[in-house]
């Protein structure tokens, strides 16, 4: 691309300028047409950056309805006006040439292109065939709005409580991890805990490439001249790692021992903060038959007792980390004085012991009082930008309702029948079929036990590339005549590739929208830009669908009396915002906002309306309504100082605690090995991820040249040793396989990470290595979340 | 370890890590760029211009012998910094030419450069050993970069050509399309001024931008250098854009 590119743009700016210098004024000597681009003639606003979790806020320059520049937001108290590669290219992924620009249905095994009235009846067709066995899969990249349409239209409308995000592959043990130990969901931190820690560990994370803003806004403390301390715990070396104080390499796995030691030696020293697990900490341990969420109280005693076998030597042994370094992190967290981060994301989450390995973190933290003061917190990270505000919040999950609600509570169904006005009873309370199992059921025939599913609605996500062990959940599927499969995004994809029907998706600045960042911080934008030929909101997709369906008079999407399910009115007359050309009449998030807004108070994650988000850089939830009318957000959850539900007097108080007496969970979780370790026919750990040019699945980042050009493929990092071994070099060629499927990649020795003797490293983001053949589809039993981080692969040098 | 095994491998690797040491040779980009230095008579070039180090097992039969990698002399190579009361003289050069230089490693006037050299992929702090203060080898300048205060420089810049030891078209063909249609705002030729002898505005933002001799500089791109290096309080007399500066 390099060249050829290059001399275009050389080209195309030196005759822009030529042409422009020959009709300037020579007096003035300002090239009008030029000058015009920075000046009056691009027309600026603020938005949150499309891709990760972090929230970073852009400004967005456009102009005749093009985005044409970007820059770092310098109001917006994330970023502070820096971005990284991926943000500040964020603009360039709106435009690549293969856009998705109209709707296309597969006939006789080719997608051609179709009407948009036609694509709307033939969703309603799938829906109507079973209600029951429609689902839908999405993602924490819907936005707010989205992601409660979406949640209306399947709970509220057609009772199919199927629908389940990525975020499930993704999030979903940090969810666990929070509501085991603290009864509620997200964290009590925030990212002014970067700015205040004198110490950050980062536990099985990469922020220098996977965060990369959040890592500098600690990491750039060094070059202002202060002190912090950098521990990273990983394993493999990466970018974070050559910043870090101590970096210590663990097994697989052996994170739970390493949590368990810290915890051991805290105790043995008598370290531990007295005063706060008194006062505010329970000891909780699973049930030895029937596992639960809530467990069963254990004393202190019993809990210590558990924690006997993990001796620094011990948890050495498991986990490969010297003893002496056990010691190191017992006796940091032993010290009140030094305020402690900690910060994780996919490592702990994307685990078998997923919930476990949360707990642990929250444990330690919980335990040695390492908690509530800024800087001094347990901070989850997470990967989407509305991985927490949709997902989590609004709760696009198999089980939820919004605002922290279960379909399985009857009061909770009760509730969101009532702010959604439809009867009583239309909520299933039978919890739905999580992603791996929605998957399975799509890829299990009809008639079969367990084959219910039939039709699957694909929004804002890429399952054909990101879904584990792809040969047993998604090719049965999509060989299956019964099985159909929807699929609206924005490029062809790993998804589109296999979809019967493909919905074109407006994205980013091309539509209005709301988000919510790791830090609970809700972010609004407004549409900037047109969407490319018929490219649609995805609000606008299921309220059309829904819409079709009513007037085709299905009960589900009339309310309690009579009216549209998403039936909206100004001055007093419906606007049929189910037709495109109306659809901007009003502005739909808002009205979707409000309404979702009346759900967030139940468990304190108030949130204001939509018009103070207009007005901010994103506000951190509960934001509390003040006398004077003003609205305040809140920085530190369960703290006196600042969260105005705890209270007054009680210093901390975790009020949505599982005992319901203020406390929170200090669990017990032993070390137990992984489901599959390596062996002498499988003999090497595989680990995947991310790396900083790309996001997610590479269907966007893939389609900036600038990114694309500085990491154009997928390889896997193999350590010397094994290179040696296999008698492989540089860029050799080497299938990577697992017992279930495999992929070809070339060799990268030392490549952006090093792996230790006996472990790989594959990223996940090019579409043509889809290593996702080869990664474990077994999961979490609480969260359900599936471990992509290892399973068991042998390399073989490809034939040339 | 045994020679024919680790042979191939050796070299591989001294050469990306040759290329890293040289990468600023390369300097800004220029088309049909090829490596060589009028500073040294070296021996003949290999992989496209850039020299390979010795193996080890040849450093062993001459540990301080005349291999084409001592001779590359770095410090002797780099050009004193012009003085900085020196007058400088613009004319003959086409300032267009310049932005259009400037631009070719920018998605759009005010992105961040991505990197005309091969970088480590691990490491961060070999950049500042050219980039601290800038240097000149010939007609290849590495500008000292504009703002301080940062770490991690992988962070916003990424590299313009892929630093993946191996030509990733020739081992796995990539038949998807990448044609992207954004058109970036461009440079403005100059910063507006209300006379013709009025100091120009800035016409872009000084955020990120904070050492003004990073482009305009006695190592900057000839019809972007200052004309008075010797006045160091730029704002003095150059005014920001408050809708660039993005003050409210």
């Amino acid at each position: 691309m390099t060249t050829d590119r290059r001399a275009f743009l050389k080209l195309a700016a030196l005759s822009a300028a030529t042409a422009a210098a020959s009709t300037a004024g020579a007096s003035s000597g300002i090239d009008p047409e030029l000058a015009k681009r920075m000046g009056s003639g691009v027309r600026w606003d603020k938005a949150p950056c499309r891709f990760c979790g972090t929230g970073c806020h852009v400004q967005v320059g456009v102009q005749n309805n093009k985005v044409v520049a970007v820059a770092g937001d310098q109001e917006a108290p994330v970023n502070r006006g820096l971005l990284c590669m991926k943000g500040y290219h964020v603009g360039l992924a709106l435009y690549g040439k293969d856009r998705l620009r109209t709707p296309m249905l597969r006939k006789d095994g080719e997608l051609v292109p179709i009407s948009w009235d036609e694509a709307i009846r033939v969703v309603a067709d799938r829906v109507e065939l079973d209600p029951k066995g429609f689902a839908f899969y999405g993602s924490g990249q819907w936005t707010i709005p989205e992601g409660y349409a979406a949640q209306k239209f399947m709970k509220g409308g057609i009772a199919s409580n199927h629908i389940d995000p990525n975020a499930r592959l993704c999030m979903a043990s940090a969810v666990t991890g929070f509501i085991a130990t603290y009864g509620v969901d997200e964290p009590n931190g925030c990212y002014q805990d970067l700015d205040e820690c004198d110490v950050i560990i980062t536990w099985g994370n990469n922020p220098a490439e996977m965060h990369p803003v959040l890592f500098s806004r600690f990491m750039d403390r060094r070059s202002r001249g202060e002190e912090i301390t950098l521990i990273d715990l990983s394993t493999r070396r990466t970018r974070t790692s050559a910043h870090a104080d101590h970096y210590l390499r663990f097994n697989p796995q052996s994170d739970l021992a390493i949590a368990n030691g810290i915890l051991h030696l805290l105790v043995r020293n008598g370290t531990w903060d007295k005063e706060f697990v008194d006062k505010h900490c329970s000891f909780r341990v699973h049930e030895s038959d029937k596992p639960t969420l809530t467990g069963e109280a254990m004393s202190f005693e019993d809990w210590k007792k558990a924690l006997e076998p993990y001796t620094p030597e011990y948890v050495a042994e498991l986990s490969g980390v010297s003893a002496k370094d056990i010691h190191m992190l017992a006796d940091l967290f032993g010290d009140r004085d030094k305020r402690i981060t900690s910060l994780w994301c996919m490592g702990v989450n994307q685990h078998t012991r997923g919930t476990a390995m949360n707990c642990l973190i929250h444990a330690v933290h919980l335990f040695s009082g390492h908690f509530g003061r800024p800087g001094d917190n347990p901070t989850s990270l997470t990967g989407q930008p509305s991985a927490c505000g949709t997902a989590r919040e609004v709760g696009t999950l198999a089980h939820a309702l919004p605002g922290g609600r279960v379909v399985a509570n009857a009061e909770h169904r009760q509730q969101s029948e009532d702010f959604w006005n439809v009867p009583s009873g239309r909520i299933d309370p039978k919890p739905g079929k999580h992603t791996v199992a929605m998957w399975k059921s799509w890829s299990t025939p009809k008639g079969e036990e367990g084959g219910d599913i039939h039709t699957i609605w694909v929004q804002v996500t890429n399952p054909g590339q990101t879904m584990p062990n792809r040969n047993l959940l998604i090719e049965p599927g999509v060989k299956d005549p019964d099985k159909f499969l929807i699929c609206s995004d924005v490029y062809p994809t790993a998804t589109t590739e296999i979809a019967d029907l493909v919905l074109p998706s407006a994205m980013w600045v091309e539509k209005n929208g709301v988000v919510g960042n790791s830090e609970r911080r809700t972010q609004q934008w407004f549409k900037m830009v047109d969407p490319p030929g018929q490219a649609r909101d995805d609000a606008w997709q299921v309220i059309a669908v829904a819409r079709e369906l009513f007037d085709r008079g299905f009960e589900g999407m009339k309310d309690k009396d009579g009216k549209f399910l998403f039936h909206m009115e100004q001055e007093g007359r419906e606007v049929p915002v189910w037709q495109w050309s109306r659809y901007y009449e009003i502005n739909v998030d808002e009205r979707l906002f409000e309404e979702y807004r009346q759900f967030s108070r139940l468990k304190h994650k108030d949130l204001a309306p939509y018009a103070e988000y207009v007005k901010a850089r994103g506000l951190r939830w509960p934001v509390v309504e003040q006398p004077d009318g003003t609205w305040r957000e809140t920085r530190f959850r369960f703290a006196e100082f600042d969260d105005p539900y705890v209270k007054p007097g009680a210093k901390h108080e975790f009020y949505h605690s599982t005992t319901h007496d203020g406390r929170a969970q200090v669990w017990f979780h032993p070390y137990t090995p992984p489901p599959e370790v390596p062996d002498e026919e499988y003999p090497m750990w595989l680990c995947t991820g991310r790396v900083i040019e790309h996001w997610h699945s590479g269907t966007m980042t893939g389609r900036v040249p600038q990114l694309r050009g500085s990491m154009p493929s997928a390889y896997v990092e193999v350590n010397r040793q094994d290179a040696q071994a296999l008698a492989v070099q540089n860029g050799d060629l080497v299938i990577v396989e697992s017992r279930r499927g495999s992929v070809t990649v070339p060799v990268w020795i030392d490549g952006r990470g090093s792996p230790p003797p006996g472990t790989v490293f594959v990223p996940f983001f090019d579409e043509r290595t889809k290593i996702n053949f080869v990664t474990l589809h077994e999961h979490d039993p609480f969260s359900k979340q599936p471990d992509f981080k290892k399973c068991a692969v042998r390399l073989r040098k490809a034939e040339a | 370890m045994s020679r024919p095994t680790s042979g191939p491998l050796t070299i591989f690797l001294t050469v990306v890590f040759g290329v890293s040491l040289v990468g600023f040779l390369r300097g800004t980009r220029h088309e049909d760029y090829s490596f060589e230095t009028p500073l040294r008579d070296l021996p003949e070039a290999h992989h496209g211009g850039v020299r390979p180090a010795r193996p080890y097992w040849e450093m062993r039969d001459a540990p301080r012998g005349d291999g084409p990698v001592l001779a590359a002399d770095l410090a002797a190579m780099i050009e004193a910094m012009p003085s900085r009361t020196e007058a400088v003289e613009l004319g003959g050069t086409d300032k267009r030419v310049a932005l259009a230089d400037r631009a070719d490693n920018r998605a759009f006037f005010g992105a961040p450069p991505t990197i005309p050299h091969p970088v480590r992929q691990q490491t961060q702090a070999e950049c500042v050993a050219c980039h601290e203060t800038g240097l000149r080898i010939a007609d290849k300048a590495a500008p000292p970069y504009p703002h301080d205060g940062f770490v991690s420089c992988t962070q916003c810049h990424a590299m313009g050509e892929p630093a993946l030891p191996w030509d990733p078209q020739a081992q796995l063909a990539d038949p998807r399309a990448v044609d992207n249609s954004f058109v970036g705002a461009q440079a403005p030729l100059e910063g507006e001024r209300w006379t013709g002898i009025a100091p120009p505005k800035l016409p872009h933002p000084t955020f990120m931008h904070e050492r003004c001799v990073s482009c305009h500089g006695p190592n900057g791109r000839d019809a972007m250098k200052s004309t008075h290096p010797d006045r160091q309080s730029c704002l003095q007399c150059h005014v920001t854009d408050a809708e660039l500066e993005q003050r409210p």
